[in-house]
């Protein structure tokens, strides 16, 4: 172990919590140059420790908790020099690179002065070489999770805040100010959820539905944050606006030089890297860990070395259900079952490209153990599409009736695959015959949606819960008109058996005379007369006949 | 299902097209539309129960409705596009003359017009035979149907579309597809669902003449000038036919036209019959 220098300002019972961060690990392996003499600054992960040590081997750390730098002293031993502190207790350097990617927020004590951040970025500068290379990280007030959370100013500060740490005119809030506060040049990350890194100025350029926004997206859902609305609506907009770098979580600095690559994103375990080419983004993945066993798998393998820059098969997809335009969903969604093919991958639109005239996949790593079917792979992304359109209280024209395995099932019969012949119910809770065409995929979904969930805490956002409430309100009133239509059916059927009876009993009455009639006709004496003169005509032998007829009289 | 649902058999066809029975159609959830209007798919007055869904033959209908602050609308194609699938000509007949189509009145409103004007004015513009097709309702006016009689034009009615399930020819659109397969032309006094019917039947389309006033006459829609705006294609008693044969298809809701196991799923009638 080496020897632990305690400066002024450290704290002590205390921890600072810190997260593995594999993104900025690969972020800052690419960024920092090697052998010179280091500085981090504030708590970091040990993979980021160890990112930082891989490069040089005169490295330095200063943490503000005492027992953070006794666990950090014990893990690195003579590989990293430990100080416990705050920033403005530590008087050596100048340090040649100094590593600040948590930011300034974490580096001052208790006992420390009432520092405001160009304060703290003033002592930080006094600490670097005048050419040195430096990584700092800062919080984005303006986050776009910071504008949705739903919880009040008075519930969200931690038991750091003993002084509001946002309360500070001099803190950057945008890219733009930042850039002008910091003494030196810098290229700018925006930092998403500390999963997704993008260059500010490849962000800037981002549209919905493109991978950065894509990746973005899914980084910010991660967070786990109490919402007021969900995420995705705002990151669109933003990209849309061409302001996606001015509503991450943070920012990353780098001074001195640049890092390899445009985006840096956390992906199952690996790291994915991007960089912009003409038609798309070049991308890089670490190799497939050790086979892995489980549904769906992680091969990065699959994902392919360059990808189109087009949009999202779903950002397509819900614009046209949006837009009730169900022609053109008809057509995408043939044409994506005709796209489709067997494959290890699990499909997902969200993740499949419109690249010209036919698509592509894009970066999900995620495949099945064997080939899985078309079919069951078409279900599972139709299904996965169906979570995110209804569960995002999306605008769509399907009615509520079809919702579910219908809906899915009727996806797949636009992209080609025969439906399900009708099964008759016996019984109200019959399964509709979806429910079997749809298990594999509804399965597959699934257990994507299992790998990607990122959070604990799968609380629904505020707005999604009121919307959730509206659903079963507006599911209850077409429930009460379904009853009343079905009660108006039946009274027009009721009316028409009415007329139907009143048509018969106007019959039975027509009958009634016409019997009565008849048997009046056949009690007559005419009736009587005209029989036997009918049976007369009968007779074909009227000679024989009068010969019996007058034998018999005279017997008698 | 209301029973305009099952006016001039609509729901019937629709029932077949599912592959369930024609006679007696299973309840359509909703209400179907069944004409063309230059409104929101119904008349101006209709009644909608709460949370009803709305079947319509396009998408005009639907953004209609939509700004009427009607929701609940899904486009299904006209139900007449679906009997032309069902009943394929195996041999086309020759076609001869024009079916010419009177504006009608419904039960509830009768039409007034010069029609002495009308047909010295179709008998100015048509080239070959008429056959004249009139509503019940005109058909069971001698004082109407004689003027066509007389001025030596066929006379023909299609039926009733019926009345709370009573009364309705289930073979309404049937018939009036045949006579259309007979006639080389269509024509009506105003733009109407038959001139849309004729052009997807095959003939070439004709509107002119007086358009008469139909008693009650809601105008909430903009009326006559408002289709003498939006459709000037299709006005004139000489129609660019592809013009025509395009604005159909979107009237009548072509492109939304879907396969039967997916109409089953849509109109509830999937394990319901």
């Amino acid at each position: 172990m080496s020897d632990l220098q305690v400066v002024p300002g450290e704290m002590q019972p205390w921890t600072d919590r810190t997260d593995d961060r594999p993104a900025l690990a690969a972020l800052l392996a690419d960024a920092l140059p090697g052998d010179r003499r280091t500085l981090i600054v504030g708590p970091h992960s040990l993979p980021l420790i160890s990112a930082v040590l891989d490069r040089t081997s005169d490295a330095t750390i200063l943490v503000r908790s005492v027992s953070d730098a006794e666990d950090l002293a014990a893990e690195f031993g003579d590989r990293l020099q430990v100080v416990a502190g705050a920033l403005d207790g530590m008087a050596s350097g100048p340090f040649e690179v100094v590593v600040a990617a948590d930011g300034l927020d974490r580096v001052l004590g208790y006992d420390s002065g009432d520092l405001t951040w160009t304060e703290r970025l003033q002592a930080l500068t006094a600490l670097a070489a005048p050419d040195a290379v430096v990584v700092l990280g800062l919080e984005n007030e303006f986050s776009l999770v910071n504008l949705l959370d739903s919880r009040p100013a008075d519930e969200r500060h931690g038991d750091d805040e003993w002084r509001p740490l946002h309360n500070d005119s001099t803190r950057p809030v945008s890219v733009g100010q930042l850039e002008s506060a910091l003494p030196w040049t810098a290229h700018i990350y925006a930092d998403f959820g500390s999963r997704t890194f993008v260059a500010a100025d490849v962000a800037a350029a981002a549209r919905p539905g493109e991978l950065p926004t894509r990746l973005a997206t899914d980084a910010l859902d991660a967070r786990d944050v109490p919402l007021l609305s969900p995420v995705a609506d705002g990151v669109d907009s933003a990209a849309r606006a061409g302001l996606l770098p001015a509503i991450p979580t943070g920012w990353i600095a780098i001074a001195g030089i640049r890092a390899a690559h445009d985006l840096y994103a956390q992906t199952g375990p690996a790291v994915l890297t991007a960089d912009q080419v003409p038609d798309g983004w070049r991308t890089t993945i670490a190799a497939s860990p050790a086979v892995d066993t489980t549904t769906p798998a992680f091969d990065a393998g699959v994902v392919p070395a360059e990808v189109p820059g087009g949009v999202s098969v779903e950002s397509v997809l819900v614009r046209l259900a949006a837009a009730e335009d169900v022609p053109a969903f008809r057509k995408l969604a043939a044409e994506l079952g005709e796209w489709a093919a067997d494959s290890r991958i699990v499909l997902r639109w969200d993740d499949v490209v419109i690249d010209g005239d036919t698509f592509a996949h894009g970066v999900s790593p995620w495949v099945t153990a064997e080939p899985t079917g078309k079919a069951d792979l078409l279900a599972a992304a139709w299904y996965r599409f169906h979570d995110r359109l209804v569960g995002g209280h999306r605008r769509h024209p399907w009615p509520p009736w079809m919702v579910g395995d219908d809906l899915v099932s009727t996806w797949m019969g636009m992209s080609g695959i025969e439906l399900p012949e009708s099964v008759q119910a016996t019984s109200p809770d019959t399964p509709s015959a979806s429910v079997a065409h749809v298990a594999r995929g509804k399965e597959l979904a699934a257990a994507l949606a299992d790998v990607l969930r990122t959070r604990d805490d799968e609380a629904v956002d505020l707005r999604t819960a009121l919307a959730d409430a509206e659903q079963a309100r507006q599911e209850l009133l077409e429930l009460k008109g379904h009853v009343f239509g079905l009660e108006r059916t039946l009274g027009f059927r009721n009316k028409a058996m009415k007329t139907r009876e009143n048509r018969i009993r106007e019959l039975r009455t027509q009958l009634q005379k016409v019997t009565a009639d008849h048997n009046r006709i056949r009690g007559s004496r005419t009736y009587a007369i005209s029989r036997v003169i009918f049976h007369a005509g009968q007779i074909r032998k009227p000679r024989v006949v009068a010969r019996k007829l007058s034998r018999r009289l005279r017997k008698r | 299902m209301h029973h305009h649902n099952h006016y001039y058999g609509q729901a019937h066809i629709l029932s077949r097209y599912a592959g369930l029975d024609f006679d007696h159609p299973p309840r359509l959830r909703g209400y179907l539309q069944h004409g063309w209007n230059i409104g929101c798919g119904w008349n101006p007055v209709h009644e909608f129960y709460d949370g009803a869904w709305r079947f319509t033959w396009s998408d005009a209908p639907r953004r209609r409705g939509h700004a009427l602050g009607r929701r609940s609308y899904h486009s299904i194609g006209a139900p007449f596009l679906y009997l032309l699938e069902l009943e394929q000509q195996e041999e086309p007949v020759e076609r001869e003359g024009t079916l010419w189509f009177l504006f009608h009145g419904w039960e509830g409103g009768k039409i007034q017009g010069d029609h002495q004007r009308l047909i010295d004015e179709i008998r100015e513009t048509e080239p070959g035979p008429v056959t004249f097709s009139l509503y019940y309702t005109e058909y069971e006016r001698p004082e109407v149907r004689r003027y066509y009689e007389d001025a030596g034009f066929r006379v023909v009615s299609f039926g009733r579309r019926g009345f709370s399930y009573e009364g309705t020819d289930r073979r309404f659109l049937f018939k009036q597809l045949d006579e259309l397969r007979r006639h080389k032309r269509v024509a009506a006094n105003r733009l109407s669902t038959a001139i849309f019917y004729g052009v997807a039947a095959g003939c070439e389309p004709a509107v002119y003449g007086d358009p008469m006033e139909m008693e009650g006459e809601n105008p909430l829609f903009g009326g006559q000038s408002r289709i003498e705006r939006l459709w000037p294609e299709m006005l004139g008693t000489s129609i660019d036919l592809e013009a025509a044969r395009a604005t159909t298809d979107l009237e009548l809701g072509k492109p939304w036209m879907m396969p039967p196991a997916e109409m089953r799923m849509l109109f509830d009638w999937r394990e319901r019959v």
